[in-house]
């Protein structure tokens, strides 16, 4: 499958710039939330973004690992949103956000359990047959796991993008903040991913409290994860890889700038597989 | 876990594994501090005046009691927060208290404006050649976005210094209450005071009635053959002003 290329998480505060400067990105990412709205300003600068860059939407409130039915109004209107926007694809978390009709806006683990693993595999065959596409599901930062698991976190999510027949967006800066925070080693979590069904990176910066980094998206990406990164590229080839800064936004080249590095690390990354695979293989072609 | 973010209780410690680097009251509290923290800087987006106006610690203590006692129940942030207005009241006495509640309901129904339904507005020319018979029964709508906020503080005047990050206003009293209308045409925001007559008229359009009734109320409000040309002039003003949807739109 075909690469969407290096592409940026579209945020309000850029509106202006992306329209004006029309930046070297590949395609944009938008939060779903964000425009699950009647009228107004987001859904007029999605329109005008939508007529100059490939979009995916991004959400944060399936909720897809709770015990609470699944919100049906919810999804009607991601459908619609969905028809409006095309997007090339629909993600959201491996998480849930609440119970009992409560939001908490935040990113919740589940215990890694089999009993969760056949609930949560349940819930996304029901959303994907709503929304009539496969939808991408992103692991996340976490700072507690429990006792209950059976599985690590990686066996979870490559079991359930099987028995899901679901696709992966992996978080590179998620996968490294989990793995400091319960000290496991990424590299692990990287290698039991299942090539074929992760669509999409996002790169992304932390704060670090020495004993435990806290996933804040505010800050550059950290030198751990673009080490990551070039250890998924390795794994994974030619994948839409984006930034996501989610707080104190910088001006929108400093981002792209970011973006570049990106895209020059995954080059070098890949000629070198190439010549490598070149040097096993002479007569193997690179794309 | 739930339980524990929102209220503090600890019957989760035992499901969760700790080690000694990152013991579990400190796991357990990234996700329990940091979710009054999410919601006061998403607050902060829908209530900049009321956070510049009451500070930052009086505004985050504000909200850290509305997201325990009154947690999100909708899929998005952006619709969190209608109940902070009540919460001030509650809370806060005197002028400062009805003021700042004020202040949030009219920095809230702002909110509304921005997110409201686009429609297309009626044009002078829709109305110029209605035929006169069909004129006693015409229903007008207004447009999604606009919005009639009562306020008997100078709230505005808050609000205004907060945006041009000018220096706060020395009292929250008015001298008078105040009707104000709230608008959006396309992307850009208007609000301006209103007299009574106007704002009731207005009310009688949102509530669906028919343009003869809109003159019976103005009549009953001022001098009876006064009230068709008063009416006229508020119509042109409210075209002007992008207030009312195209009849197209209507039907």
């Amino acid at each position: 499958m075909r690469s969407l290329g290096f592409g940026l998480g579209l945020r309000t505060e850029h509106y202006e710039s992306v329209l004006a400067e029309r930046p070297h990105v590949d395609w944009l990412e938008v939060l779903t939330e964000n425009y699950l709205i009647a009228g107004g300003k987001p859904l007029y600068y999605l329109e005008r973004m939508r007529e100059r860059y490939p979009l995916v939407m991004h959400g944060v409130s399936l909720s897809i690992g709770s015990v609470s039915p699944l919100d049906r109004d919810y999804l009607r209107q991601v459908q619609r949103l969905a028809a409006r926007v095309q997007p090339e694809w629909i993600s959201d978390h491996l998480c849930w956000t609440g119970v009992d009709g409560v939001n908490l806006h935040d990113l919740m683990p589940l215990p890694y359990t089999a009993e969760a693993l056949r609930h949560v595999a349940r819930r996304i065959h029901d959303v994907q047959d709503f929304l009539g596409r496969r939808i991408l599901l992103e692991n996340v930062s976490s700072y507690v796991s429990y006792a209950a698991s059976e599985l690590t976190e990686w066996e979870f999510l490559a079991a359930l993008a099987a028995e899901a027949d679901c696709d992966l967006l992996l978080d590179v800066n998620n996968i490294y903040v989990s793995s400091f925070n319960h000290g496991f080693d990424p590299q692990h979590f990287l290698a039991a991913m299942p090539i074929e069904r992760v669509r999409q990176l996002h790169l992304a910066g932390h704060s670090h409290h020495g004993n435990y980094i806290v996933d804040t998206h505010d800050a550059p990406v950290a030198e751990p994860v673009w080490e990551l990164y070039r250890a998924a590229v390795r794994r994974f080839g030619s994948v839409a890889t984006m930034i996501e800064r989610d707080a104190n936004i910088p001006p929108l080249a400093e981002l792209v700038g970011e973006l570049d590095t990106a895209r020059a690390l995954a080059a070098t990354v890949l000629a070198e597989s190439c010549a490598e695979s070149r040097d096993a293989s002479p007569r193997a072609a690179c794309g | 876990m739930q339980a524990h973010v929102l209220h503090g209780k600890n019957e989760i410690t035992a499901a969760v594994l700790a080690t000694p680097r990152f013991d579990t009251a400190t796991r357990l509290g990234v996700y329990s501090l940091g979710y009054a923290e999410r919601l006061i800087e998403a607050l902060a987006i829908t209530y900049p005046a009321l956070q510049a106006a009451l500070g930052e610690t009086s505004f985050a203590a504000l909200v850290r009691e509305l997201a325990h006692r009154a947690p999100s129940r909708s899929f998005s942030v952006r619709n969190y927060g209608r109940e902070l207005s009540d919460s001030i009241a509650s809370q806060l006495q005197g002028t400062r208290g009805r003021g700042a509640a004020e202040l949030a309901r009219f920095e809230w129904a702002l909110a509304h404006v921005f997110d409201a339904h686009d429609v297309r507005p009626m044009a002078h020319a829709e109305l110029e050649h209605l035929e006169a018979a069909r004129w006693p029964k015409l229903v007008l709508r207004t447009v999604p976005a606009v919005q009639i906020v009562t306020l008997t503080s100078n709230a505005v005047r808050w609000w205004r210094a907060a945006c041009a990050g000018a220096p706060r206003p020395r009292q929250w009293r008015a001298q008078r209450a105040v009707q104000w209308l709230l608008w959006r045409r396309e992307l850009a925001l208007y609000f301006r005071p209103m007299a009574a007559a106007e704002a009731g008229a207005l009310q009688t359009l949102q509530q669906g009635r028919t343009f003869a009734l809109l003159c019976e109320q103005l009549a009953a409000r001022g001098t009876p053959e006064r009230a068709a040309a008063h009416a006229a002039t508020l119509l042109r003003t409210w075209i002007e002003e992008g207030l009312l949807v195209s009849l197209s739109e209507a039907a």
